[in-house]
């Protein structure tokens, strides 16, 4: 268990890539398991870190962008966008404060409404669950929009939170 | 009588890496798959390991889509060794559930681990998702 006094602070930053959500999940676990979270706990900081990374990896390489054609005309196309998954950890005696910057479009947080779980398994819904899997394991999320920085995402664990 | 009739294997590789100048790769899931005759059904029991996350979920979503459109809508997803599941995933699942369940068949699943148990059962997925403990259980209960 990771004995603190002050905050510590954890960057992780690396290409937005599927490849890299195993290698952030591994930090992750490693991080909360030191806390001294229990077992239940941190599959469930571990899934929502891994929602918020993988929304980052899903708008990571596509962007629309005006590109110039010979004789100064534009068109508009998709083009690869180097984003990366951008991971800022605090831990301290209390809690696991992450961090996740998102330079995709808006997330509209105040138009976000938490799907009627009973009635998505019933219609037996595919998808869509990563921002609701968010909330519910964390216990406190908040979406910020800064121009220019994008997507700010902060999700709180309190070790004694049950 | 349960006849094994065939297997096949692929894997997915989640990170490549040099070490010592060679090439190496870290597998992120390993997807087999067992055809089982149980007289009166074919079985395909699709055993998955290592994890299923955005990378790697695309793999068993090709699998399993594949086994559908071939026909095979009597499933049993044999979950021993893995140790992540994302949503999508779980999506993935219910969207196949769906599929076969429209052709009188069904996705059933085995051997899951106490992690994935939980995360199916708080996000609800249990209710919805047949489970069982071993393979045996699932395969008796297509009879």
């Amino acid at each position: 268990m990771i004995e603190q006094r002050k905050e510590e602070k954890v960057h992780l930053k690396v290409p937005g890539q599927g490849v890299y959500l195993n290698l952030v999940r591994k930090v992750i676990v490693d991080l909360a398991e030191k806390m001294g979270f229990p077992e239940e706990e941190v599959g469930k900081i571990e899934m929502a870190v891994d929602e918020a990374c993988s929304n980052v990896v899903q708008h990571a390489y596509t962007e629309a962008k005006d590109i110039e054609l010979k004789g100064g005309f534009f068109s508009r196309r998709k083009e690869d966008v180097e984003r990366p998954i951008d991971l800022r950890v605090k831990i301290d005696s209390e809690k696991i404060e992450v961090i996740v910057t998102d330079r995709g479009e808006r997330f509209d947080v105040k138009g976000y409404e938490p799907p009627d779980l009973d009635k998505y398994l019933a219609g037996m819904s595919v998808g869509g669950l990563g921002v609701y899997v968010i909330k519910t394991f964390m216990d406190e999320v908040d979406w910020t929009h800064k121009p220019g920085v994008g997507n700010i995402l902060v999700m709180t664990k309190y070790l004694k939170s049950e | 009588m349960k006849v094994l009739l065939s297997c096949s294997h692929v894997k997915c590789f989640a990170f490549h890496k040099k070490a010592g100048g060679k090439e190496a790769a870290v597998i992120g899931c390993e997807i087999s798959t067992r055809t089982f005759d149980l007289g009166e059904k074919i079985v395909q029991v699709v055993d998955v390991s290592g994890f299923l996350d955005a990378h790697t979920s695309p793999q068993l979503e090709k699998t399993l889509s594949s086994l559908v459109e071939g026909g095979n809508y009597s499933l049993i997803l044999d979950l021993k060794g893995l140790d992540y599941i994302n949503s999508a995933s779980l999506g993935l699942l219910m969207g196949i559930a769906k599929r076969v369940r429209a052709k009188g068949g069904d996705l059933k699943l085995v051997n899951l681990s106490e992690k994935i148990n939980k995360i199916l059962t708080i996000l609800g997925f249990s209710k919805v998702l047949k489970v069982f403990d071993q393979t045996k259980e699932a395969l008796a209960s297509f009879k």
